[in-house]
Protein backbone atom coordinates (compact mmCIF):
# COMPACT_ATOMS: atom_id res chain seq x y z
CA UNK A 1 0.00 0.00 0.00
CA UNK A 2 1.24 3.40 -0.87
CA UNK A 3 1.71 5.68 1.98
CA UNK A 4 -1.14 8.24 1.56
CA UNK A 5 -3.75 8.37 4.29
CA UNK A 6 -7.01 6.19 4.10
CA UNK A 7 -10.33 7.71 3.55
CA UNK A 8 -13.97 6.38 4.11
CA UNK A 9 -13.77 4.53 1.03
CA UNK A 10 -10.48 2.77 1.79
CA UNK A 11 -9.07 4.13 -0.88
CA UNK A 12 -5.83 6.97 -0.75
CA UNK A 13 -6.23 10.42 -2.66
CA UNK A 14 -3.76 9.36 -5.24
CA UNK A 15 -5.75 6.22 -6.51
CA UNK A 16 -8.90 8.51 -6.16
CA UNK A 17 -7.43 10.50 -8.46
CA UNK A 18 -6.38 7.96 -10.98
CA UNK A 19 -9.51 6.84 -10.79
CA UNK A 20 -11.08 9.62 -11.70
CA UNK A 21 -8.46 10.37 -14.45
CA UNK A 22 -9.65 7.14 -16.08
CA UNK A 23 -13.70 7.74 -15.83
CA UNK A 24 -13.30 11.47 -17.47
CA UNK A 25 -10.94 10.06 -20.22
CA UNK A 26 -13.49 7.34 -20.71
CA UNK A 27 -17.05 9.40 -20.51
CA UNK A 28 -14.78 11.50 -23.10
CA UNK A 29 -14.37 8.90 -25.40
CA UNK A 30 -17.91 7.90 -25.09
CA UNK A 31 -19.00 11.84 -25.56
CA UNK A 32 -16.81 11.76 -29.24
CA UNK A 33 -18.27 8.73 -30.42
CA UNK A 34 -21.88 10.05 -29.49
CA UNK A 35 -21.38 13.21 -31.08
CA UNK A 36 -20.55 11.55 -34.22
CA UNK A 37 -23.16 9.22 -34.29
CA UNK A 38 -25.44 12.51 -33.42
CA UNK A 39 -24.25 14.48 -36.31
CA UNK A 40 -24.35 11.16 -38.69
CA UNK A 41 -28.41 10.79 -37.48
CA UNK A 42 -28.78 14.46 -37.90
CA UNK A 43 -27.55 14.35 -41.77
CA UNK A 44 -28.80 11.20 -42.56
CA UNK A 45 -32.41 11.55 -40.87
CA UNK A 46 -35.41 14.25 -41.30
CA UNK A 47 -34.54 15.44 -37.37
CA UNK A 48 -35.30 18.95 -37.06
CA UNK A 49 -36.08 19.51 -40.80
CA UNK B 1 -8.04 17.30 -11.22
CA UNK B 2 -11.43 18.66 -10.12
CA UNK B 3 -13.38 16.57 -7.79
CA UNK B 4 -10.62 13.80 -8.16
CA UNK B 5 -10.90 13.00 -4.36
CA UNK B 6 -14.46 11.78 -4.46
CA UNK B 7 -13.79 8.42 -4.26
CA UNK B 8 -12.20 8.55 -1.11
CA UNK B 9 -15.68 9.87 0.04
CA UNK B 10 -17.98 7.31 -2.57
CA UNK B 11 -17.61 3.89 -2.89
CA UNK B 12 -16.80 3.48 -6.36
CA UNK B 13 -18.90 -0.20 -6.59
CA UNK B 14 -21.57 2.76 -5.95
CA UNK B 15 -20.76 5.72 -7.42
CA UNK B 16 -19.76 4.24 -11.03
CA UNK B 17 -22.75 2.06 -11.34
CA UNK B 18 -25.07 5.11 -9.98
CA UNK B 19 -23.68 7.07 -13.44
CA UNK B 20 -23.41 4.68 -15.87
CA UNK B 21 -27.33 3.78 -14.80
CA UNK B 22 -28.91 7.04 -14.78
CA UNK B 23 -26.51 7.99 -18.69
CA UNK B 24 -27.99 4.34 -19.69
CA UNK B 25 -31.85 5.25 -18.10
CA UNK B 26 -31.43 8.56 -19.70
CA UNK B 27 -30.22 7.78 -22.85
CA UNK B 28 -32.44 4.80 -23.25
CA UNK B 29 -35.57 6.85 -22.37
CA UNK B 30 -35.25 9.19 -24.78
CA UNK B 31 -34.23 6.75 -27.62
CA UNK B 32 -37.50 5.29 -27.28
CA UNK B 33 -39.33 8.73 -26.98
CA UNK B 34 -38.35 9.69 -30.31
CA UNK B 35 -39.31 6.00 -31.49
CA UNK B 36 -42.45 6.29 -30.14
CA UNK B 37 -43.14 9.73 -31.34
CA UNK B 38 -42.02 9.93 -34.59
CA UNK B 39 -42.51 7.93 -37.78
CA UNK B 40 -38.72 8.26 -39.44
CA UNK B 41 -37.10 5.89 -37.13
CA UNK B 42 -39.31 3.27 -37.39
CA UNK B 43 -39.30 3.47 -41.39
CA UNK B 44 -35.16 3.46 -40.69
CA UNK B 45 -35.53 -0.01 -38.47
CA UNK B 46 -37.89 -1.62 -40.88
CA UNK B 47 -35.68 -0.90 -43.52
CA UNK B 48 -36.25 -1.27 -47.34
CA UNK B 49 -36.14 2.36 -48.34
CA UNK B 50 -33.83 1.72 -50.76
CA UNK B 51 -35.26 -1.07 -52.29
CA UNK B 52 -39.04 1.27 -52.28
CA UNK B 53 -36.97 4.13 -53.88
CA UNK B 54 -35.47 2.02 -56.68
CA UNK B 55 -39.14 0.27 -57.53
CA UNK B 56 -40.65 3.80 -57.30
CA UNK B 57 -38.07 5.76 -59.58
CA UNK B 58 -38.38 2.06 -62.26
CA UNK B 59 -42.00 3.10 -62.17
CA UNK B 60 -42.12 6.41 -63.17
CA UNK B 61 -38.57 5.34 -65.51
CA UNK B 62 -41.31 2.60 -67.46
CA UNK B 63 -44.78 3.67 -66.76
CA UNK B 64 -47.04 0.42 -67.48
CA UNK B 65 -48.45 0.40 -71.21
CA UNK B 66 -51.76 1.63 -71.71
CA UNK B 67 -54.78 -0.57 -71.66
CA UNK B 68 -56.38 -1.51 -75.23
CA UNK B 69 -60.10 -0.32 -75.62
Amino acid sequence: MSDGKMSLTGLTEEQSEELHRNLIQGTQFFGMIAALAHLLAYIYSPWLK
Amino acid sequence: MIYGKMWTVVRPTVGIPLIIGAVAVGSFSVHYAILSHTTWVSAFLEGGAAKTAAASAAAVAAPAAPVKK
